[in-house]
């Protein structure tokens, strides 16, 4: 696995950036790229440039057999196997290789769906929760991109709320079999994928993951959803009718199925993120081609302050995404190499990517709202030829729609993002009631506005004034939290599910 | 705890952009200009972005005197020189225009 030599080894606790300081040298950003993951992101720019970018018109058009060939060839160059161990037929490479891929093949928004759900929901419950048998099974086709992956969890009348599905299982009278009833909604490759990972409730409560094959008695995928966007991907109901699972197909503990559920969504929330960030990175490129030719009044539209506006903050905010997707990721990866020989141990990996949850979840809602952004203002760009299919700026803004609904909803996880923090906060595990009383005291004793010389002192200052800003509405929850029941108190740590 | 989740994404939004401008800065105060001016753009409108969400939750879970002291000091932490955003924009478009991308230095 590669390392990052570029960072001092100390483990950050995940969500402690709002009460602790950092210094540059503690986080990771792109100027820390190795020659090796320079080399696959150069890898996976290039595949992108060759192989999607000049099938996308199939795609759109639900060529599925061109779509399961690129899955293939992104297997083929070690694309699709990143966090598969090497014993698997995978390359276990680190977390931000991960988040290179998905940025770096970021150019048609259905083939990164496409690829996404393969790699990262479709594969890593295996990776996380699989018994050796089925490891051994299984992640070398998915690795190689012979066979595609797919995830199915939301049902018609179950979406956020994902354990309430109606989906059930029940062992057969010879035991060797569970029997599923039900039906799956919005299951992204489910026209063309070979495996599934179905969610269900074991008699009527015990909420279980099982690993399906398409060719399972009793297993029917339904009709292609007619999309807003991503059409380049597939998406159907799944349908299961007494469909015949062998007993050694369920994957992880029975009843623990919120376990695999919720733990792969953080990855594919880091990856979703670094995924808006590469898309916006084509965006603006497509945007300034287009500024630097179209003339009006005279002069190239590039000129005007207005346009030059919205590419200035276009660049600004991929910087940004930048900064704080592989921020993210570095903290993952030096938290994993300081596992020394236990890093092969998935079980503690799944445990520090959920350590980072809160990170997780705050690309995934910046980095899909940062996007929506770029391919608005990309449209406005574009005039009258953003509205019209004959230009990539129409596609790009009904493609990336569907990034604030999928891997959670933003609002769940905002949700999460606040509930999270608090539930560390009252358990103990994040000081942040101490952090809050000493910055509030800060504020009250009227601390000094100077500013030193020191580089960036300004910026920094205001970095610490957003905490304080933040904290102290923040206290003032705190004071009504505490003044309620117990019971309230739980209800209020327990927003988050 | 929407306006609370905002406060929290846009303070780790803001303190990432300013330490990776930082980490340039330490290797190269020229070459990281560029950098610094889109986080300064960056962190401008997160500012103004935080403190209407503070607002918005103090009005929420607070009246009366507790109310007015709690928004005196926000208005106070608010009270900051603002950057040119409009040159600093400006300097930002040239910059990526000319090379036809996005880029950091």
């Amino acid at each position: 696995m590669a390392t990052l030599t570029a960072m001092p080894a100390s483990k950050i606790r995940g969500g402690s950036f709002l009460i602790e300081e950092r210094t540059p040298e503690e986080v990771f950003t792109p100027e820390d790229f190795s020659e090796q993951h320079q080399l696959i992101a150069q890898t996976a720019e290039e595949f992108a440039n060759k192989e999607i970018v000049p099938n996308i018109e199939k795609m759109e058009h639900k060529d599925f057999a061109v779509i399961r060939d690129l899955v293939r060839k992104a297997g083929e160059l070690g694309l699709s196997g990143v966090d598969v161990p090497e014993q698997y037929g995978g390359m276990q490479m680190d977390k931000v290789t991960s988040s290179i891929i998905a940025d770096r093949i970021a150019k048609y928004g259905g083939f990164s769906t496409t690829w996404g759900a393969h790699t990262c929901i479709g594969t890593l419950p295996i990776v996380y929760f699989g018994t050796e048998e089925q490891k051994k099974k299984y992640l070398p086709g998915l690795a190689s991109g012979e066979t595609v992956g797919a995830y199915a969890l939301s049902e018609s009348s179950s979406g956020s709320d994902a354990l309430n599905c109606r989906t059930s299982a029940k062992l057969s009278a010879e035991g060797k079999h569970y029997v599923l009833n039900g039906e799956k909604m919005w299951i992204t490759n489910a026209g063309f994928a070979d495996l599934f990972i179905v969610f269900a409730k074991i008699d009527g409560e015990k909420f279980t993951a099982f690993i399906i094959e398409r060719g399972f008695p009793g297993f029917s995928v339904g009709a292609e959803e007619h999309k807003m966007g991503i059409r380049g991907s597939s998406t159907c109901p799944l349908i299961l009718s007494d469909c015949r699972v062998p007993v050694e197909n369920v994957l992880g503990e029975i009843g623990k199925g919120h376990h695999i559920a919720f733990n792969v969504l953080n990855v594919g929330r880091f990856k979703l993120g670094a995924g808006c960030v590469g898309s916006a990175r084509n965006c603006i490129e497509s945007a300034i081609a287009y500024a630097k030719q179209r003339k009006a009044f005279g002069k190239v539209i590039a000129d005007f302050g207005l346009i030059r506006e919205k590419i200035a903050n276009m660049a600004a905010g991929i910087f940004t995404g930048e900064a704080m997707a592989y921020r993210t990721v570095g903290m993952m990866d030096n938290a994993i190499a300081q596992l020394g020989a236990e890093h092969e141990d998935m079980a503690q990996v799944r445990k520090i990517i959920d350590e980072y949850a809160v990170e997780c979840s705050i690309l995934k809602v910046w980095g899909s709202e940062f996007i929506d952004y770029v391919v608005d203002e990309s449209v406005q760009i574009y005039g009258g030829y953003g509205f019209v299919e004959e230009y990539p700026a129409e596609r790009n803004y009904r493609d990336v729609r569907v990034n604030r609904i999928f891997e959670g909803t933003n609002e769940i996880n905002r949700l999460l993002i606040t509930g999270f923090l608090l539930k560390r906060a009252l358990s103990g595990q994040l000081p942040l009631m101490p952090a809050i009383k000493k910055l509030m005291d800060e504020v009250l004793s009227g601390a000094s506005d100077e500013i030193s010389d020191a580089p960036l002192a300004q910026e920094r200052k205001l970095v610490t004034t957003a905490k304080k800003m933040g904290f102290s509405p923040l206290a003032l929850r705190r004071r009504n939290t505490c003044r309620r029941s117990k019971t309230s108190r739980r209800s209020w740590v327990q927003l988050r599910t | 705890m929407g306006a609370i989740a905002n406060m929290t994404i846009e303070t780790y939004a803001m303190e990432s952009a300013v330490l990776r401008a930082h980490k340039l800065a330490m290797q190269s105060e020229e070459t990281s200009k560029h950098a610094l001016n889109m986080t300064r753009v960056y962190i401008s409108g997160a500012m103004d972005r935080i403190e209407s969400a503070a607002k918005m939750v103090i009005a929420a879970c607070a009246e009366g005197d507790m109310l007015r002291s709690q928004l005196a000091i926000l208005r106070r932490l608010s009270k900051y020189e603002p950057f040119n955003i409009v040159a600093l924009r400006q300097a930002i478009a040239q910059k990526v225009l000319e090379s036809g991308k996005y880029l950091v230095a």
